[in-house]
């Protein structure tokens, strides 16, 4: 019965989001390919995004056109201001080999295994390891998010090191 | 049209995705509730690296706030740690930034509440950092910047929190959140409160007031609380206790604790005011329990001095001098501030002879309000007469 129920509820749901989708969705688009110039492809994905941030956002939004067309607006300026970014390369750069990819055959696998390793340790460790090597947090600053002292926070950085170190090696064991 | 459809569908089968997350991870989050210290050294089961999860230890991190704000900050760091988890490329985008920033965004609330306020604003700067990851999260990034303008205020940061609060209203209103506008509104008015512009706050409350819809008690209690506040301040007594027993009631029916005891502590005040000293005490000591229940240690410590001060107007000199005792050893046992240590050792240390006791007492209690700024300067007791 609670699974009917749920499953009516989700279609109940799914109807409102599709109606929204379908009742904003060119608009969108064409406000981002008119007024800000972008290429239709690029809109289409903008507009995707926006889509579904405006889901998570759940109940909260009162007014949803309102809401989308704000959210399609900041969303176009964003995505031109992360594009001027771009520095077109001289035509001799062609010939000169990316020196970030210098040692990318050594360090792509690391990256990948850096990935997975922060994956198989306990929820206290993807904690730890994520202020300490994600967010840049000093060591002082890690025992204050987990309030403890800076010398456990340092041992339970070490510790969580060394549990992804050997849970990614067994990993690999047959 | 058929590529409409096509999105359409995309679109759909991710809503429903998430929908049947959420609806799958909410009766394993309620249970976590029980015994969520064992779950931090055991590995996270595979099924529960969902978005769905994420968010549902979110919403539970945001409903507790109030009522816990220490269990808040472990299911919302839990959260954090599971979405950390989430292989990249699971979820189209902007799914996987928008969890991680909301994970962030109730880190940085408990912190918060906590008296954390570095930490807070540390965590609010990763909901920033998570947010810039996608393009459509322009509306998520102005609700940090309110938080982060709330906790600068703490700090009593005062200028730089209204900068904030004047960037952040017009994309608000652009999305036409009013929730979060009369939010900004409020702010600004709690600012002007801190700075003295008593008129210009409650001009500002005022004009506010009407723009609450019903249907938000919490923005409504809370306008209520400050603008009672103000009122007990400016002399306007009858209108201060109307307002404050309003809000009072509000933030009971909602259930929030910790907004229930900040205004029964600015009850406490209009009553102190009226002159009726018992009534006032009375209050004092319970909204200090409360807060002291809650964790919340300043808030806990400054209520204690003022309830100190109440007593010193009632002629409790003793109860007084025990209070102070209390509210030292409760700072030493916690390892807060050594400054706030300092200043409270000397309160201890002049009350039993100061001819002017309540003079000593304001005077450590505005240095512990300026402690929340990290450019406090050194306790310096007062001047000898």
């Amino acid at each position: 019965m609670a699974v009917e129920l749920h499953a009516g509820a989700f279609a109940e749901r799914a109807d409102d989001f599709g109606a929204v989708y379908e009742e904003n969705y060119h608009l969108l688009v064409r406000t981002v390919v008119k007024h800000y110039h972008i290429a239709e492809l690029d809109a289409e994905a903008l507009a995707h995004e926006v889509f579904l941030a405006y889901f998570l956002k759940g109940d909260t939004v009162i007014n949803s056109r309102a809401w989308l067309v704000s959210a399609i607006s900041n969303a176009a300026k964003y995505f031109l201001r992360r594009r001027a970014r771009h520095v077109p390369l001289s035509p001799e750069s062609a010939e000169i080999p990316d020196p970030h990819l210098e040692r990318v055959g050594e360090a792509l696998p690391d990256q990948l295994a850096g990935r997975e390793a922060f994956a198989c340790v306990t929820a206290r460790c993807q904690i730890a390891l994520r202020l300490r090597y994600l967010e840049g947090y000093s060591i002082p600053e890690v025992a204050a998010e987990l309030n403890t002292t800076p010398r456990y926070a340092q041992k339970l950085v070490g510790r969580c090191l060394q549990q992804a170190k050997d849970r990614y090696r067994k990993r690999g064991e047959p | 049209m058929i590529a409409v459809r096509e999105g359409r569908d995309a679109f759909l089968r991710t809503v429903a995705q998430l929908t049947s997350e959420r609806a799958a991870a909410r009766e394993i989050v309620a249970n976590l509730r029980a015994s969520s210290s064992e779950l931090w050294d055991g590995d996270v089961p595979g099924e529960w690296r969902t978005a769905g999860f994420v968010q549902e230890l979110t919403s539970v991190a945001s409903e507790i706030l109030e009522s816990n704000p220490r269990e808040s900050l472990a299911f919302a760091q839990l959260a954090l740690a599971i979405a950390t988890s989430i292989p990249s490329g699971t979820y189209p985008a902007p799914v996987q930034p928008q969890i991680e920033g909301a994970a962030w965004k109730e880190i940085g609330a408990a912190h918060r509440y906590i008296g954390e306020y570095d930490a807070a604003l540390r965590a609010y700067d990763a909901a920033h950092r998570a947010y810039s990851a996608s393009n459509a999260l322009a509306h998520d990034d102005a609700v940090i910047d309110l938080a982060s303008a709330i906790v600068l205020a703490d700090l009593t940061r005062y200028e730089e929190a209204l900068e904030l609060l004047a960037s952040v209203d017009p994309v608000l209103r652009a999305f036409d959140d009013h929730k979060h506008v009369v939010q900004v509104r409020q702010m600004t008015a709690n600012i002007y409160y801190f700075q003295g512009r008593l008129q210009e706050a409650r001009a500002e409350l005022e004009a506010s007031l009407e723009e609450i819809p019903f249907d938000e008690p919490y923005t409504r209690g809370a306008f209520c609380s400050t603008l009672g506040l103000i009122y007990g301040q400016l002399g306007r007594i009858q209108e201060s206790l109307e307002m404050l027993h309003k809000a009072r009631g509000m933030f009971a029916d909602l259930g929030m604790t910790g907004e229930v005891n900040r205004t029964e502590w600015a009850l406490a005040g209009t009553v102190l005011a009226t002159g009726d000293l018992p009534k006032a005490i009375q209050l004092l000591r319970s909204v200090r329990n409360t807060f002291l229940s809650l964790s919340m240690a300043d808030d806990s410590g400054l209520a204690g001095l003022d309830l100190a001060d109440a007593l010193i107007a009632n002629r409790q000199m003793d109860e007084a001098r025990q209070i102070v005792e209390d509210v030292l050893g409760e700072f030493v046992t916690k390892k807060l501030n050594h400054r706030a240590i300092t200043a409270l050792a000397y309160l201890r240390d002049v009350l039993p002879t100061a001819s002017r006791p309540q003079r000593a007492v304001d005077h450590v209690r505005k240095y512990l309000k300026q402690l929340r700024s990290p450019a406090a300067p050194a306790f310096l007791p007062l001047p000898e007469e």
